[in-house]
């Protein structure tokens, strides 16, 4: 943070006070005799950034207004690392009237954007300027603004050193953890005997998870049985049916293809014969001549008659003969196949009818569910029990002898009749199981319900309790990993403040003292060269004191800047060289600029300063007038 | 992979202050605590997390700019 300017009303003996065009790196020299206002600037800075001074707290603020006056207004313009400017303006009334504003600057910005980026009320411009510059006023005092005192080592354990050290957050940080710690325990507690509770319902209730799925299976499987059983009956009767029908059309075909069988048996030869004589008369009559000589006149007179007449028409007529009684005979042939074909289907419809009613339904079944069939239904059901055999024992007989229509029709209506009735009989059971399995699912189902919604509540509870234990385990790593870091941080602190002093006490006792020992509790111990060794602080001359104490805190405020993330840092230095001789005052005011990259604009208050000293502004404070612009 | 490369995600020239320090000290805490029989790389992972968000202020100073 590094001062741009300062502007005041009414503020101590200044009625009107304004520094402007402040370097960012170098000496502001505040020089001026007793009472010309030097200590005021400081002061004002002071009330600007935290509503008080050194000297004065917000108790008794009504002194910095200047006598006479009822207002006292300070504006201090700053610029932070990040390249953020800042004007921060604080106001008092005697009557303990405050107001404050802080306005972060941008020349981009609008009016409406001016307004927002305005922040107004001191609690939350304290906030604000807490998180802007990252030190309160304690660090602020123990650090960048040392008026005039004595100055002594600071406290280790202070509230100031620890954010020196760049652990002011980590005790906080750390009491936030542990109070959230102390929720999640405390919810934790109150979670616990709600997931018992739960648990034991869930407990009680004894879901077993496979036995639904075996339920519905069951069901689905007696359903389909079921099913089965009806298309089994509607078939056996419509089958049975047309057996009647089809058998004595089948015995007919088979009558058609005996006589036309016997037919083209007889014709075929016939016709053979007529042809080959008709052949021979009408193209080898000579060779028929030896034959036809052997034979009586009357028959040979016949012959030649039937010969020349009757022969032909009647070889035609043998060969249509038999043509027709082979077509009929293949006909009835087809014909009897198709009625075979359906008297097996009958068959094989008659065998399934047989299995259906012979077969264990219960086989079907999952064995757990037949068991608490057993249990539930004290009457066996027919299911249970195969039926009495011999009811069917022709059946497979009757089966055998269907195909070729073996079977009389009316002892099959008599076996559809039994088997359609032991069918309808175990239909009928089945749909009172099926009920029963049914009212088992819905129970089932209830019970699967009430389970699931205890279980999803168990489920969001244990999340509840995953989530605050692990919030629990990971805060406790945070807190373990916040102290080591504590610990590494200030023993870094005192090895970072022991060589920055090292390295700045040279320059100011121009080499008389080069190596310093900052102990735990900051104690210091300087090495003398010119005793060879160390020495106590309260060994050495008060001078040289202030020189050590004015090393260690220089280097204190660059840890502070560094810590804070202020790469660039003013420091108000009010009378340091009060008990300075000359040399030492002008040995210190070379070396000031140079011994910190970080603490880069020193302003330093003092009577006067040596005529040679390098200064980069000079703020020249007037005994008598109440302005100062500079 | 070395516990120290899994925190590669967690920068530490692209912060200062504090936040700065605290994530350089992890990289180096880490070594040391992945020693140890029950350390857990996520819930450590996690509690840097949370510290760097608790110990980061820039969007703090935003949400203060803006709360308006």
């Amino acid at each position: 943070m590094l001062i741009k300017s300062l502007k005041a009303e009414n503020f101590r003996k200044y009625h009107n006070l304004e520094v402007t065009d402040i370097p960012k790196r170098g000496v502001i020299s505040i020089a001026g005799s007793n009472e010309s206002g030097k200590t005021s600037i400081g002061e004002a800075i002071c009330f600007a950034l935290y509503g008080r001074t050194f000297f004065l707290d917000e108790k008794s603020l009504d002194k910095i207004i200047c006598w006479g006056k009822d207002v006292a207004e300070v504006e201090l313009e700053f610029e932070t690392d990040n390249g953020n400017t800042y004007k921060l303006k604080r106001t008092i009334t005697r009557l303990g009237g405050l107001d404050v504003s802080l306005k972060r600057l941008s020349d981009e910005n609008s009016e409406e954007d001016q307004e927002k980026n305005t922040i107004l009320g001191e609690k939350r411009v304290k906030e604000a300027l807490s998180k802007i510059l990252g030190f309160n006023y304690d660090a602020f005092a123990n650090s960048f603004y040392l008026v005039q005192r004595e100055l002594t080592s600071p406290d280790p354990q202070s509230d100031a050193i620890k954010q020196m050290a760049g652990i002011g957050d980590y005790a906080k940080i750390t009491t936030q953890l542990e109070a959230s710690n102390v929720e999640n325990k405390a919810k934790l507690d109150e979670i616990t005997p709600e997931i018992e509770t739960t648990q034991a319902a869930l407990d009680e209730i004894g879901l077993d998870e496979t036995w639904l799925p075996e339920l519905v299976d069951a069901e689905q499987t007696l359903g389909a049985e079921q099913k089965d059983r009806e298309e089994l009956v509607g078939h056996l009767n419509d089958n049975e049916q047309l057996y009647a029908e089809n058998s004595s059309t089948y015995y007919k075909a088979r009558n058609r293809r005996g006589l036309f069988g016997f037919l083209s048996v007889l014709f075929l030869p016939l016709s053979l014969l007529l042809w080959l004589f008709w052949v021979a008369t009408k193209f080898f009559p000579d060779k028929l001549e030896p034959i036809m000589s052997n034979l009586g006149a009357g028959i040979q007179a016949s012959l030649n008659q039937f010969s020349h007449t009757w022969l032909l028409p009647a070889a035609i007529v043998s060969v249509v003969i038999y043509l027709i009684s082979f077509i009929l005979k293949k006909k009835a042939n087809i014909q009897m196949a198709n009625l075979d074909g359906e008297a097996a289907t009958f068959a094989s419809t008659l065998q399934n009818g047989h299995r259906y009613v012979t077969t264990q339904v219960e086989t079907l079944l999952p064995e757990r569910v037949v068991q608490q069939m057993y249990e539930k239904n004290k009457e066996k059901s027919t299911l249970l029990v195969i039926p009495p055999r011999e009811q069917f024992t022709n059946l497979t007989q009757l089966v055998e002898d269907t195909p070729g229509y073996k079977a009389k029709p009316e002892e099959l209506t008599a076996a559809v009749l039994r088997l359609t009735d032991a069918l309808k009989k175990q239909d009928s059971d089945i749909v009172g199981l099926n009920n029963d399995l049914i009212k088992d699912i819905d129970i089932e189902k209830e019970r699967s319900d009430k389970a699931g919604k205890l279980r999803s509540s168990l489920k969001t509870l244990q999340s509840v309790v995953n989530k605050c234990q692990y919030n629990i385990d990971v805060q406790n790593i945070s807190i373990g990993m916040l102290q080591r870091a504590a610990d590494d941080s200030i023993t870094l602190f005192n090895n970072n403040i022991a060589d920055i002093s090292a390295r700045t006490l040279p320059k100011f006792t121009e080499g008389r003292y080069s190596e310093i020992r900052i102990a735990e509790d900051l104690s210091v111990q300087v090495y003398s060269d010119e005793k060879k060794g160390y020495m106590d602080f309260d060994e050495i001359s008060s001078g040289t004191q202030r020189q050590i104490m004015l090393a260690l805190r220089m280097a204190m405020s660059e840890e502070l800047s560094k810590n804070t993330g202020n790469e660039q840092q003013f420091i108000f230095l009010d009378e340091p060289f009060a008990f300075f001789d000359q040399a030492r005052t002008k040995s210190t005011l070379k070396a000031l600029p140079e011994v910190s990259d970080v603490i880069t604009q020193v302003w330093i208050v003092a009577q006067e300063f040596p005529a040679d000293a390098e200064i980069d502004k000079v703020i020249n404070c007037p005994s008598e007038e109440a302005e100062l612009l500079v | 992979m070395s516990a120290e490369l899994e925190l590669r995600w967690l920068k530490t020239d692209s912060v200062r202050g504090a936040v700065r320090r605290f994530a350089e000290f992890c990289k180096e805490d880490i070594k040391e605590q992945s020693d140890k029989e029950d350390f857990d790389l996520d819930k450590y992972q996690d509690a840097i997390k949370l510290i760097i968000k608790k110990l980061d202020k820039s969007i703090s100073v935003e949400e203060l700019f803006h709360a308006d």
